[in-house]
């Protein structure tokens, strides 16, 4: 276990976080007084009255945004690299720049053909 | 730093045990699928960590891929769920039964 | 290398590039064409893709041998292995989609999709059988299943569909994180994710002294996980008849032949360079210090495989699960050629896939058209199918015959062939007359496999008796359109004629 060592004041850290939270957390229950009413109970007991349900059902809309934008954020990960790559010292042959520059252009091709079949189901089309 | 190296492994294998679990015991389909993300980023964990340690690339290359494949793992999955949630309201994995005969 | 060999790599590939183009050209085609002719438009091109990248696999551009050194620095391999999987992949895909133009559950959607997946499927089955690298082989199992859990969930306004296809992603997602887990073992013990790469490394490890197999048995067993769920091995089965069911029929189809075999396909490209070491239970040490493990464990899934698949199918009462099942117990029995590491071993399971190919696509057929023109797969729908139309009622039993081994049929060729393997090694592993333990083991092994295809009679009976025995409700003649009856009738043909299997045998040999 000797190179675990420079995780313990990590570890030390956390036990005392914790066992802070847990002894303020016992102690104001054991020590506080409760008197408990149905005022005191609702979310904002400083005056707003609450009118609905806070857990409502956002449109499902957003979760079509969201995959769409998941898929097209992730090609970024392997577009970068290939970027970082194509520019970097020591190039295996003299043409591979080309070939470099073609396989993503393939790549891109396939991510447009995706683009306009989203764009043609109406699938960015908000309303 | 060549001693942090098998902590992150040992990391790894703690968050992919936490995955496994997870996958047993919760019942909400969307917790299962977060689990399974945590099973994926352990591999990827202690993908980068090898390829630091054994000083070999690959490593980091499956890492990049892997991740990517979670992503489109989850587009399809979130997918299905919103379909599988219009239908009845709720996505609990044991409430799957139309098929258990 | 120079620039011209880069350019060179892509000439082995070239029917996945082809089924890439062509998958591009169907959904632009889908896109831009009137709905009312996009099924057709869209099926044509899609066939004619498949069937051209058929051609190229049949007669590569550049021969066999030459690209064996792999391209993409060792990525893809072309190998007999390879070149003898992509062809079902391919023919199965033709297949299907010929299926899906001729049934009536995918027909109120655009087909261009469900084709398109259909194609991106298959394409990641060719790679796979393909890959000779772990990045390669995880890219592609994962085309594969991502495709194959959209096609499950096809059916938008069927709850049963979409069920289907959430068990079945769950699942799939769990094996393949499983599956990655453990190539990062492989990858920390051997520094290399080039399967050959690895399994040299390992074979080499394995033969020194204090060699510790346990990190590599519990890697083994976690890429297992991923490989077992495709061929829905036992202890990863439980997805296997709720997505057949569910599932429209012809996607079932097309996953239990083409998810199937990529999933044993898979298996034999990593497995491959033991066959080539004659290792068995009897001499395992000699050649494979501390792997004495593998032939057993194959033996012992094949068992639980094959006997919690019959034993579970004989209370079934929907065809489409029960053929589920029963294609269970299949991946059993193609299981039991891996407890034989033999180069005829690996033969005898790609001989035994092709049989199973025919019939099961074949059964499934049947299955459809019944769908079609009676409106469910449940074992009712079959009452009385002799009197109601006798043609595809005979195709039927000879399918079912065939699937349970009887002679004359292409079933019974391949599991004699596949028990031949068994028994033989048995009887090699007998010093003179006198029975070993390894001896006793292939027999026994041999003896539970002849007991299930036993048992597996009895349920396939079931059906063959609601055929002919038994009267349904609406006894009125059923008239099917030239496609239905034509395609029962070739495969019927097809699984009578494979009985001559001398040109399957010498294609299997070339290995």
């Amino acid at each position: 276990m000797e190179y675990l060592h420079p995780y313990i004041p990590i570890l030390m850290i956390v036990v005392l976080a914790a066992a802070f939270a847990v002894v303020t957390i016992i102690a104001s229950a054991l020590i506080g007084p409760h008197r408990p009413g149905r005022v005191k109970a609702l979310p904002y007991e400083s005056g707003m009255v609450p009118f609905h349900e806070a857990n409502i059902r956002l449109p499902i809309k957003f979760y079509v945004v969201a995959l769409l934008f998941l898929l097209f954020d992730v090609e970024t990960v392997l577009i970068l690299t290939w970027a970082i790559a194509f520019r970097a010292p020591g190039a295996p042959m003299p043409g591979f720049q080309g070939y470099a520059f073609l396989v993503m252009l393939f790549f891109m091709i396939i991510l447009v053909i995706g683009l306009l079949y989203e764009w043609r189901k109406g699938a960015l089309k908000w309303t | 730093m060549e001693y942090m190296i098998p902590g992150n492994l040992v990391v790894a294998v703690m968050i992919f045990a936490i995955g496994a679990i997870g996958i047993m015991w919760r019942r909400d389909a969307i917790t299962i699928f977060m689990c399974i993300e945590l099973m994926f980023n352990a591999a990827n964990l202690g993908f980068i960590t090898l390829a630091q340690s054994l000083g070999k690339p690959e490593g980091v290359a499956v890492f990049l891929f892997v991740i990517t494949i979670a992503a489109a793992e989850a587009a399809v999955g979130l997918a299905l769920f919103i379909k599988i949630f219009d239908d009845r309201e709720n996505i609990e994995a044991e409430k799957l039964d139309l098929l258990k005969r | 290398m120079t620039t011209a060999q880069l350019y060179l790599n892509c000439l082995p590939i070239l029917p996945e590039i082809i089924l890439s183009a062509v998958i591009c050209l169907v959904v632009l085609l889908d896109m831009f064409v009137p709905l009312g002719r996009s099924r057709v438009v869209c099926g044509l091109v899609a066939f004619a893709g498949t069937i051209v990248a058929l051609q190229v696999v049949i007669n590569p551009p550049v021969a066999v041998e030459a690209a064996l050194g792999g391209t993409f620095g060792g990525m893809i391999t072309m190998d007999g292995l390879s070149q003898f999987f992509r062809m079902l992949f391919l023919g199965g895909a033709a297949i299907t989609i010929v299926f899906t133009l001729g049934s009536v559950e995918t027909i109120h959607y655009r087909q261009g999709e469900f084709l398109s997946l259909i194609l991106g499927a298959t394409l990641g089955a060719c790679l796979l059988v393909a890959s000779n690298n772990f990045l390669m082989f995880f890219l592609s199992l994962e085309t594969l299943s991502l495709c194959s859990y959209v096609l499950a969930a096809y059916i938008k306004h069927q709850r049963l569909s979409a069920e289907a296809g959430l068990k079945y992603l769950l699942y799939g997602a769990v094996a393949s994180g499983v599956m990655v887990f453990g190539i990062s073992y492989f990858y920390g013990m051997t520094g290399t994710v080039q399967i050959n790469g690895v399994i040299n490394s390992v074979m080499i490890a394995s033969s020194m002294p204090g060699f510790n197999v346990v990190p590599f048995l519990l890697a083994t067993v976690l890429v297992l996980a991923g490989l077992g769920f495709k061929m829905a091995m036992v202890p990863f089965q439980s997805w296997a008849p709720d997505v057949y069911q569910g599932a429209p029929t012809p996607v079932t189809a097309f996953l239990s032949v083409v998810s199937k075999g990529a999933g044993f396909a898979a298996l034999l490209r990593v497995t491959l360079p033991f066959f080539a070491t004659n290792a068995t239970v009897a001499n395992a040490t000699a050649g494979l210090a501390g792997m004495a493990h593998l032939p057993v464990l194959f033996a012992i899934l094949a068992v639980a495989t094959m006997t919690f698949g019959n034993l579970v199918a004989l209370r079934q009462t929907d065809v489409k699960r029960l053929l589920a099942y029963s294609s269970i117990a299949h991946a059993g029995f193609l299981l039991m050629g891996m407890s034989v590491f033999q180069p005829d071993s690996a033969r005898a399971i790609m001989f035994y896939f092709f049989m199973y190919f025919v019939m099961n696509l074949g059964a499934f057929w049947v299955v459809i058209v019944v769908i079609n023109r009676i409106g469910g797969s449940d074992l009712a729908h079959f009452r009385g199918l002799a009197y109601r139309n006798w043609k595809l009622a005979a195709a039927m039993f000879i399918f079912l015959i065939s699937l349970t081994g009887i002679p004359p049929t292409a079933g019974f060729v391949a599991k004699l062939i596949l028990f031949k393997v068994v028994i033989s090694a048995g009887i090699s592993a007998m010093q003179g007359a006198v029975m070993t333990p390894a001896s006793w083991f292939y027999f026994g092994l041999a003896i539970v496999g002849v007991i299930n295809s036993a048992i597996s009679l009895v349920y396939y009976m079931k059906i063959m008796r609601a055929m002919a025995f038994e009267r349904s409700d609406d006894s009125s003649r059923l008239d099917l359109n030239w496609v239905e009856a034509g395609y029962a009738m070739a495969f019927a043909a097809a699984t009578v004629g494979l009985l001559y299997f001398e040109p399957i045998a010498n294609l299997v040999n070339q290995l």
